[in-house]
């Protein structure tokens, strides 16, 4: 009984503030009860509380709340106790300076917070642009180097390893805040609100007179056998990862004036370097830190924590070889100029891509299908390497940009692409 | 015997459905879908925003901002406290209570001295814009003069605001401030239709409806005069042009330093390369 005075109050005090969040301004709290509803048998009423509930407030049952406590050697036996806190009354005598607290048809409005709510805020995907990633994961590469799947919004790139092997890779999704309404107008009046109640007569309709008879298909042509097999070595595994795996020495874009641009202006854009001061400004830009890391990489962590990287001059003790397999090693993100936009506002949208492989790639192929929303500037395309560049138009109303690359791309190398949208 | 055995055993196993297909209605009803297929725009004022109110998730008692536009000169007067306020010329920047019908005054039309009308608008919805930032996103409400017009010669013109959908937006390129708008039957359900096409977030409704005294009880009028704030005009570029804010042509950055497009935009200000 101790534990659940204990959590009284906490719970006490943690529905004062939900309660002060909710009526800030319009009421004064008096007085606060509170039943505990757990191990108590006295206690009849049962509450199943969610998460959701718990940051909720309602007109009569105000906060609830969940407590575990796994402390100590009594950890199996954790206690769950639930709280059902009353709403203390509202004093009616501190109006909300509006005429009326209710509508016409009756149902109470709730008297407003002095300024609007910072709590609740949920990310409405109608609401936002997306562009990037691969939302269905669907891509394929045909054998004339087409590629199908790709749903507009979707930005990936293909390739094609020293092996043979066909890599897809997507970027990130970033998210943009551009939220565009439209009306739907109805015009009513006393002239015009007419309208038919029942068809007079039905004509019978004719069916057809008869039925072409289709002759099925009776023999299926048995298919041809394989004539053989080519077998195709890959070496990747079996080769020595001798690379270094800080990228020096790459080609920056060689648009120097469009550094300007802040979201360009980041060592990852311009050299390809991940700096630990930066990563939270990559953060804000891509929304989307995930692709910028590598879970399968080789770490070190001890207790938890990064082991601290040291130098010394003492001989190599013990040597190990780790075999990393090269396989799709292309690094590719995508950033954006802005985080939120209106209609007709341009957004410079950037491509960074690095080779981290230890092998050379060719053919990539780099694909943007841009939303419905977004639209490409013509003649906005830049890039530090060469490439050929081609916008068609997409099934819903915008283009598809497209880059091939004229020539290999070399293991540690990488470049930028940019380009202009118009938000539509 | 029997029969009475029989009967009370038909009356328990029927209250067992009953009781079972309450249960499942309820289970039903706590997740309702995100439409309004049951309601009509034509309801009266209120009737919609409501109906939100039995959503599980609902957006009553949160604040969303309006803008109020229409053509030069337009003059729109908010109610409080039983009674209309002065008038400011549009666009009016205010924010609204979501569930509430608000009452407008507009005068000063266009090439109708002297003419009044007493539009409503039932906020059903809100925007979730990234904090900081929802005075820079208002549900947009236009009075057309045509709109305006039609009401004045005695129709009803009902226009459900939708947000629209990114991925399934209609692929045209609209200018700052500019609506796209579609016209449906006077037999339809505009609400419905907005549902297809998006998330209706308000109602505007123009009618020739004018009180019968404006200095007189005005509360069921006026909707219970819900409660509004006041919000600062966001400005954009014509508006900064205008007022000699911004350089009206291309902004071309200087040696040396950085430049953000937008004047107003929270972007960190890293060195150049």
């Amino acid at each position: 009984m101790k534990k659940h005075r204990k959590y009284a109050t906490k719970l006490g005090l943690f529905s004062m503030s939900a309660l002060a969040t909710a009526f800030s301004g319009c009421s004064l709290l008096q007085e606060q009860r509170s039943v505990f509803i757990g191990k108590e048998p006295q206690v009849p009423a049962v509450a199943l509380v969610s998460a959701e509930l718990a940051k909720s407030t309602s007109k009569n049952a105000v906060v609830a709340a969940v407590h575990q406590e796994t402390a100590g050697a009594d950890a199996q036996s954790a206690i769950q106790s639930v709280a059902y806190v009353e709403p203390a009354p509202v004093d009616d005598s501190l109006d909300c300076n509006h005429c009326q607290n209710t509508t016409t048809l009756g149902y109470p409005l709730p008297c407003p917070p002095a300024a609007p709510t910072q709590d609740t805020r949920k990310l409405s995907v109608q609401e936002y642009i997306f562009d990037g990633g691969d939302l269905n994961e669907q891509v394929i590469v045909r054998r004339d180097w087409s590629s199908a799947g790709v749903n507009p919004t979707d930005t990936v790139a293909y390739y094609e390893t020293e092996s043979g092997e066909v890599c897809v890779r997507p970027t990130n999704r970033v998210p943009i805040y551009a939220p565009r309404f439209g009306t739907v107008r109805k015009v009513t009046g006393l002239f015009s609100a007419t309208k038919t109640i029942a068809t007079q007569r039905v004509h019978t309709p004719v069916g057809p007179g008869g039925f072409a008879d289709t002759d099925v298909a009776g023999a299926v042509a048995a298919p041809l056998a394989a004539q053989g097999q080519e077998q195709i070595h890959k070496l990747d595994s079996l080769q020595e990862n001798l690379a270094g795996s800080l990228i020096d020495g790459v080609i920056p874009p060689q648009r120097m004036s469009d550094a300007f641009v802040p979201h360009e202006g980041i060592e990852v854009t311009g050299l390809g370097r991940i700096t630990d001061e930066e990563i939270a400004v990559l953060g804000e830009y891509i929304q989307n830190a995930h692709a910028w890391f590598a879970p399968e990489s080789l770490g070190i962590m001890v207790d938890g924590k990064r082991a601290a990287r040291m130098s010394s001059v003492t001989g190599t003790q013990d040597v190990y070889t780790y075999e990393i397999k090269d396989g799709c090693a292309l690094r590719i993100c995508k950033t954006a100029s802005h985080t939120i936009a209106n209609s007709g506002d341009k957004i410079r949208f950037t491509l960074r891509f690095d080779n981290s492989g230890t092998k050379p790639i060719q053919n990539v192929v780099l694909l943007d299908n841009l939303s419905p929303r977004l639209e490409y500037i013509e003649g906005s395309e830049h890039g530090s390497l060469a490439t050929k560049f081609s916008a068609e138009p997409n099934e819903v109303g915008s283009q598809v940009l497209r880059w091939q690359f004229e020539k290999p791309l070399p293991a540690g190398e990488g470049g930028a692409i940019s380009f202009d949208c118009l938000v539509r | 015997m029997t029969t009475r055995c029989n009967t009370l055993f038909s009356l328990a196993l029927t209250g067992l459905f009953i009781t079972s297909a309450s249960v499942a209605m309820g289970q039903i009803s706590r997740t309702p879908p995100k439409v309004n297929y049951l309601l009509n725009a034509s309801q009266p004022p209120g009737y919609v925003a409501s109906a939100q109110a039995a959503r599980a998730d609902s957006p009553l008692g949160t604040f969303q901002a309006v803008s109020v536009r229409g053509p030069e000169g337009l003059q729109v007067a908010l109610a409080k406290d039983g009674a209309f306020l002065s008038t400011l010329e549009a666009p009016v920047n205010t924010a609204m209570m979501v569930g509430g019908v608000y009452r407008l005054r507009v005068t000063n039309i266009p090439l109708r001295p002297g003419a009044e009308i007493y539009p409503t608008i039932e906020v059903i919805d809100r925007l979730y814009s990234p904090p900081g930032t929802e005075h820079r996103f208002p549900i947009p409400v236009d009075l057309t003069i045509e709109d305006i017009r039609s009401a004045l010669a005695g129709g009803m013109v009902t226009r459900v605001i939708y947000l629209e959908d990114s991925e399934n937006a209609f692929p045209m390129a609209l200018k700052p401030g500019q609506q796209r708008t579609t016209e449906v039957q006077p037999t339809d359900n505009a609400l419905k239709v907005a549902d297809q096409m998006g998330r209706p977030v308000a109602i505007l409704r123009i009618g020739s409806r004018v009180p019968f005294n404006l200095q007189g009880d005005l509360s069921s009028f006026l909707y219970g005069c819900p409660p509004w704030l006041p919000l600062p005009v966001t400005p954009n570029r014509e508006r900064l042009i205008e007022s000699g804010g911004w350089p009206a042509g291309e902004v071309k950055p200087s040696n040396g330093q950085n430049y953000s497009e937008r004047p107003k935009q929270d972007f960190p200000r890293t060195p150049g390369l």
